[in-house]
């Protein structure tokens, strides 16, 4: 099949759903099928989401038999046979307030061309599928449309290992206001004392690192952080997982399972995450599979303690997050065989 | 160039008048035909003329055939199995009036589309107006109709999707600016002829009126339907107001005039001690019109409100050297200054005392006005120029064809997803378009 994989363009900006949208396209490659990846600009204003909008509306995708949409605005494109393997909608539309905007009559045509825009491309699709159970929690909830899930594999095949734990939890992706490693440094003043903990990632900004040294300092914890503030390779990365005691990861309302959350199961070790880190709960079974704690200091210092004082506790937690992230299959066998059929 | 002409064809069709005196030049340039709705009896006219009787998928396959199809509306049932097809098949559209109310509401009722008019009225401009619009009754009696039409012109309806139009004034112009695909092009309407076919219907009463005018009376006429637009009551009270006004002035209300609206005029005359000074003529021969108009002095023309795009009645006073008095308003502003005696509308009755008693008490200046006007008239007014400005208008609507496809088109993606609807998404291709293709 020509397949047009359709992600959107946030200019500069390189994440989770970038990585798979570039992976999608090589597996459907090595399955045979010609594939290009388009990406549709999404800018940040109202009106430059209005733009992006009707650019998807008026497009011709022409030779193309099929066309793969993961983001808004990218499922618009018109196409008798779209399927969707939705990431996430714009969720500025649909959500509450602080993720979602606000009632404003600047904004609320646009909300409503948005949503319309969503109930025709989501009834017309050929068959809709959502990257995560949250992703289709909310598409139940907001559109009243049942989608199947197929959750998406890693990126890449990684040499997961595990190793005997030294004495730190943690704390890996994207340093940002979203991912609250700040939250993780905080618990860390009410942590017993005997382990420490380790934040991995490249800052979104000077700012979001300023931010970061700054609660290290204020809270006086400094010789209990170690802050590697760039972005680290995947080597560093699965080496700092498997010499850990856990991971702590506390996204808000995260659409997925979490990379970071799977590529600790892998490595047979436990996540602390937080109640309300949203689709991170797929892979994180409290008391099994990790620890589920309130997104606040103390508590999260108390999840923390846990792992790092009762090892073999967190060693048999590792290992169930192991087999149940196994027994997820994500693979990408089945996902270009759904994606295609 | 293959050209259709969609236009009624009775001999009392005052448009059919006007439209016909440009036939000559334009089937000079263009292979025309007409094509009309059928009637009893048909003006007579130099090119093949074919009558319909149904605004019918059999007639717009036909028409779909010509380079080009000029649909001619007014206000009026002449042109309500003109308007669906204007509304079908894109093309040029000679529009005679600025507000298209009646046509548009008995055309609905005619196509069965009328629910869907009214929802739209609501939508776009409220209930109340829907309400008006679906009873045809304005609070207010006729007077507040007239206004209703001038605030719901409905014009929308019939240049939606249009390749261009054409209108008589550049007041009318910027009415209806932003509505049509194409140009809007003003064209010089020519005066109707002498001869608008109601001889059949002449009273032998109206033709003894000149005889019982005194001789040196002045004589004041009004032209045209007696509707209460033409502030015939304001003329009554001005006249009433000035001892000289009411010694000197016969006024004469010509055209036809529906009994309540006579009723009224007459028992005001009779309030004000007018009633041997007023008359109401009722429809008149073109004979007898002309010879009015040859022995008027004064033709007063003070529409409030302005429903037509241009006024063919100042246009016939003015040939016939009478001097004109109108609102300063609406397409009347544009005559000229020193043709017509121009009185702010919002001057009452005494605006137009004061005028009265200019043109009244000065002979010379009645005089150079009406020879001012004819001249006006004759250098700016005549099927040849009025014919001039259809084609350079049909050009422009040819090349605005490719406007149709691009509309369509857009029209149909939006609507894929729903966002036809969704004003901010048709603002934001409204504007992209106008960039891309230089539109502005």
């Amino acid at each position: 099949m020509k397949l047009l994989v359709a992600n959107n363009a946030a200019p500069f900006v390189r994440g989770g759903a970038e990585l798979l949208a570039d992976r999608l396209v090589l597996e459907l490659q090595q399955a045979g099928h010609e594939v290009d990846l388009l990406r549709l600009p999404i800018g940040n204003t109202p009106d430059q989401i209005l733009e992006g909008l009707v650019a998807a509306s008026l497009l011709d995708a022409v030779n193309v038999d099929r066309v793969i949409g993961l983001k808004f605005p990218a499922y618009l494109i018109p196409h008798p046979d779209v399927v969707i393997w939705l990431v996430h909608q714009f969720r500025q539309a649909y959500d509450a307030p602080p993720v979602g905007w606000p009632k404003d009559p600047a904004l609320d045509p646009l909300v409503s061309a948005v949503c319309a825009a969503d109930r025709k491309a989501f009834a017309a699709a050929k068959r809709l599928y959502t990257i995560s159970p949250m992703v289709a929690e909310r598409l139940q909830r907001s559109n009243g449309l049942t989608a199947e899930v197929l959750m998406t594999p890693p990126h890449a095949e990684q040499a997961y290992r595990n190793e005997e734990a030294e004495d730190f939890v943690v704390a890996l992706g994207r340093v940002s206001d979203g991912k609250r490693q700040v939250l993780a440094i905080q618990a860390m003043r009410h942590a017993r004392p005997g382990y420490r903990l380790v934040v991995a990632g490249a800052p979104d900004s000077p700012q979001m690192l300023d931010v970061i040294k700054r609660e290290i300092d204020s809270a006086g914890v400094g010789d209990r952080v170690e802050l590697i503030p760039r972005f680290i390779s995947e080597e560093e990365k699965l080496d700092l997982i498997a010499r850990s005691i856990g991971s702590a990861y506390l996204p808000i309302d995260e659409d997925s399972y979490g990379y970071v959350v799977y590529e600790a199961a892998m490595s047979g070790k436990p996540t602390i995450t937080a109640t309300d880190s949203g689709g991170t709960l797929t892979l994180v079974d409290h008391g099994r599979t990790g620890l589920v704690s309130a997104p606040e200091p103390e508590a999260l210092a108390s999840a923390f303690d846990e792992l790092a004082l009762h090892r073999d506790r967190a060693r048999a937690m590792g290992q169930n997050a192991r087999t149940l992230a196994l027994e997820l299959d994500l693979s990408w066998d089945r996902v270009v065989e759904e994606l295609t059929r | 160039m293959k050209v259709a002409m969609v236009m009624p064809m009775s001999p009392e069709s005052a448009i059919a008048d006007v439209m016909t005196q440009a036939v000559p030049d334009l089937s000079a340039r263009w292979d025309l035909e007409v094509w009309c709705p059928t009637e009893p009896n048909y003006r007579p006219c130099p090119v093949p003329v074919r009558p319909y009787a149904r605004a019918d998928a059999e007639v717009l396959e036909e028409l779909a055939t010509y380079d080009l199809v000029v649909y001619v509306l007014g206000d009026s049932p002449w042109h309500s199995r003109i308007l669906p097809l204007a509304q079908r098949l894109p093309g040029l559209v000679v529009l005679h009036d600025a507000s298209l109310t009646n046509l548009v509401r008995q055309t609905a009722i005619e196509t069965e589309t009328f629910d869907d008019l009214v929802a739209q009225v609501t939508e776009e401009l409220g209930e109340d107006r829907a309400e008006v619009l679906r009873t045809a009754v304005a609070p207010g009696g006729a007077d507040a109709w007239l206004r209703f039409c001038a605030d719901v012109p409905l014009m929308e309806v019939a240049l939606e999707g249009s390749l261009g139009a054409v209108v008589h004034s550049w007041w009318h112009a910027e009415r209806v600016d932003g509505l049509t695909l194409g140009h809007v092009t003003v064209a010089p309407l020519p005066v109707p002829s002498t001869r608008l076919g109601f001889d059949e219907n002449q009273s032998s009463s109206a033709a003894r009126l000149m005889e019982r005018l005194p001789q040196d009376a002045v004589l004041l006429v009004t032209v045209g339907s007696v509707n209460t637009n033409r502030r015939i009551d304001l003329l009554l009270e001005a006249i009433a107001d000035d001892t000289t006004l009411r010694a000197r002035i016969h006024l004469w209300a010509v055209g036809p005039t529906e009994a309540k609206a006579r009723s009224d005029l007459l028992s005001l005359a009779r309030r004000l001690d007018l009633q041997d000074h007023f008359l109401v003529t009722g429809r008149v021969t073109d004979l007898l019109l002309q010879e009015i108009l040859t022995r008027a002095d004064i033709a007063a023309a003070l529409r409030d409100p302005v429903l037509e795009g241009q006024s063919a009645s100042v246009l016939t006073q003015l040939l016939s050297d009478t001097p004109v008095m109108v609102y300063n308003h609406a397409h009347y502003a544009e005559l000229p200054d020193d043709v017509a005696v121009k009185v702010d509308p919002g001057t009452g009755s005494e605006g137009i005392r004061a005028a009265l008693r200019r043109l009244v008490d000065n002979d010379s200046e009645r005089a150079r006005r009406g020879a001012r006007g004819r001249d006006y008239v004759l250098a700016s007014r005549s099927g040849s120029a009025y014919a001039a400005a259809l084609i350079s208008a049909g050009e422009r609507a040819l090349a605005a064809k490719p406007l149709v496809h691009l509309n369509t088109d857009l029209a149909a993606r939006l609507h894929r997803l729903g966002l036809n609807e969704e004003q901010a998404v048709v603002d934001a291709v409204t504007d992209l378009t106008f960039d891309l293709f230089d539109l502005a």
